[in-house]
């Protein structure tokens, strides 16, 4: 019956860094539980494998424009718009993805290192240059992952200041702006967009903008809203995230400090430390939607079609049968590919340029301060365990001679 | 890349399922490249014995299974 279903999502922890403990017993129960969404009944999908399974399966559709689709928040349904490719399906899907691909590609992102490296040192100098204590989230997680959205989208130094204020005002962690405030800096964001475009147009850069002008508005193949939507979307799917996910792994190699003393002296382990952080914090913790099509099989369990599932990264990151120990940090660890870009064709299309930027914000955060620490006791950190991305956005930090008669 | 290529293991990738991810390069660069165009480039067909398990962690990595290492027959 409906209304005995657990409802979901489920957001009660006791350590922060522990999944629901309510979650964990579904996941004991099978791969995947039926629950009880705010838009009605659908699976929750608890396993591994069966993340794995239902991500990379043609039958399981993103366009949230079906009858049925689940979501977190009751919504009126929308048709998707042209190039909200994230709700698209196919081939439809596929030709952004194919746009976008050379964007994102390892040699592409690994050619703005030395400019994300630059961003870091830059605002480690500052913070530096104010001195202890300090919120990391703000100096540092923020700045580093709008910095670096700029340069990926070829935003000039001289509107970087303009673009960023704005791309930060639109995720402001505290909310402190009022609605028409976040209004207005995402009409702000649009607007320039816009500019972006016909300055590109003019005055071709080495840089995400010029490409797609040339390539793809020039001679057609994409129409300037289209354009102006898909670069949204990165915006909007990119930065709180990474910014979240730099001061939330800062967070957490601060809390377990033998695990920070090695990834501080053993820089070969950066690598597997920013996969294990990513696999440990599964910060996009209530999951990734998908409506079946056709009715799908998985073990002894059959999703209809038409039903709704919705793929939890936090429990499949945490599966015992694929990771010895689960619920410990242990940037030693090697294993399978963790589920905190999902899996499928729908894999976040800036899992490079995130993974680098983590590399890189670690790297020189523990190389400039080899001392940092957290300025209040771990307890009092707080932790944001109801929102759609988990985490922290207030991490008062500490360094060098460790202020006397601070309270940690 | 691959001196005296050693028997034994045979790396495929499925070019029209790729979903120029870029995961396998990142975590096998010495397998795997992308072109411009983001699409996979596989280096060697033949692995040697070394990078076995680089090949198998970038096949698990594939979001798209396009990524198969067989074993030869003797
Ligand atoms: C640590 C940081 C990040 C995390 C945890 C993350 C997580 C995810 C996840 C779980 C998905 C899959 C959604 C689905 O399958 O429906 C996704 C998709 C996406 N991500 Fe990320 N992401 C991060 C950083 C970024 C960055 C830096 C960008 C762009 C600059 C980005 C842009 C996107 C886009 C556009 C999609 C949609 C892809 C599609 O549907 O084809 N993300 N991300
Ligand atoms: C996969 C499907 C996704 C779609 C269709 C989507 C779409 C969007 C859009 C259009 C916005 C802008 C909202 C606005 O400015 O009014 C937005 C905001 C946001 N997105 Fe996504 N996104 C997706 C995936 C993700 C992922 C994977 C993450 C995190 C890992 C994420 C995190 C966020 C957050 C935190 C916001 C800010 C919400 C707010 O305004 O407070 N999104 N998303
Ligand atoms: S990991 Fe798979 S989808 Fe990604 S580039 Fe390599 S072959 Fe293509």
């Amino acid at each position: 019956m409906a209304d005995q279903l657990p409802t979901y999502p489920i957001t009660e922890r006791t350590c922060p860094y522990d999944p629901p403990a309510g979650l964990l017993e579904l996941q004991s129960q099978a791969p995947l539980v039926r629950v009880q969404l705010p838009t009605g009944p659908a699976w929750l999908v608890t396993g591994y494998d069966a993340a794995r399974a239902l991500l990379d399966d043609p039958r399981m559709s993103s366009d949230m424009g079906r009858e049925g689709f689940p979501t977190l928040y009751k919504q009126k349904m929308r048709p998707v718009l042209k190039g909200s490719f994230m709700r698209m399906d196919g081939d439809d899907h596929a030709f952004y993805r194919t746009m976008l691909a050379g964007e994102f590609s390892v040699k592409r992102v690994a050619a703005m290192r030395p400019e994300i490296e630059e961003a870091c040192d830059q605002l480690l100098d500052e913070m530096v240059r104010k001195g202890p204590p300090t919120n990391l989230h703000e100096a540092y997680g923020i700045p580093v992952s709008s910095r670096s959205i700029c340069r990926l989208l070829g935003v000039p130094y001289e509107d970087s200041e303009f673009f960023t204020t704005h791309l930060e005002a639109l995720f402001d962690p505290h909310r402190a702006g009022a609605p028409e405030r976040i209004a207005a800096s995402k009409a702000a964001l649009s607007g320039y967009l816009d500019e972006l475009v016909t300055r590109k147009q003019k005055d071709p850069g080495d840089d995400m903008i010029s490409r797609l002008v040339a390539d793809y508005l020039v001679p057609g193949k994409v129409e300037r809203p289209e354009l102006l939507l898909t670069s949204y979307l990165l915006l909007a799917a990119g930065h709180e995230t990474t910014a979240n996910m730099i001061t939330t792994g800062t967070a957490a190699l601060l809390m377990h400090p033998e695990q920070l003393t090695a990834v501080r002296d053993e820089p070969q382990l950066l690598r597997g430390a920013v996969e294990e952080l990513l696999r440990y914090l599964s910060i996009f913790q209530f999951g990734i939607t998908r409506i079946a099509v056709e009715d799908v099989t998985f073990g002894d369990q059959t999703v209809a079609a038409g039903e709704g599932i919705i793929v939890s990264p936090l429990l499949g990151n945490r599966d015992q049968d694929v990771y010895g120990d689960p619920h410990t940090l242990d940037v030693r660890r090697r294993s399978r590919p963790h589920l905190s870009f999902g899996h499928g064709p729908h894999l976040c299309v800036g899992h490079t340029l995130a993974r680098i930027e983590l590399q890189i914000a670690f790297e020189r955060l523990l190389a400039r301060l080899p001392d940092l620490s957290l300025a209040v006791p771990a307890s009092e950190v707080p932790f944001r365990t109801e929102t759609l991305v988990f985490g922290t956005v207030d991490l008062p930090v500490t360094w060098g001679g460790r202020t006397a008669g601070a309270s940690a | 890349m691959s001196p005296a290529a050693e028997p034994g293991r045979l790396l495929r990738v499925d070019h029209a399922a790729c979903c120029r991810s870029g995961a396998c390069s990142l975590v096998a660069p010495d397998l795997f490249d992308q072109g411009d165009d983001g699409k996979v480039l596989l280096k060697t067909a033949r692995p040697p014995a070394h990078l076995w398990e680089a090949a198998e962690e970038a096949a698990d990595y594939c979001p798209v299974s396009a990524i198969e290492l067989e074993t030869l027959p003797e």
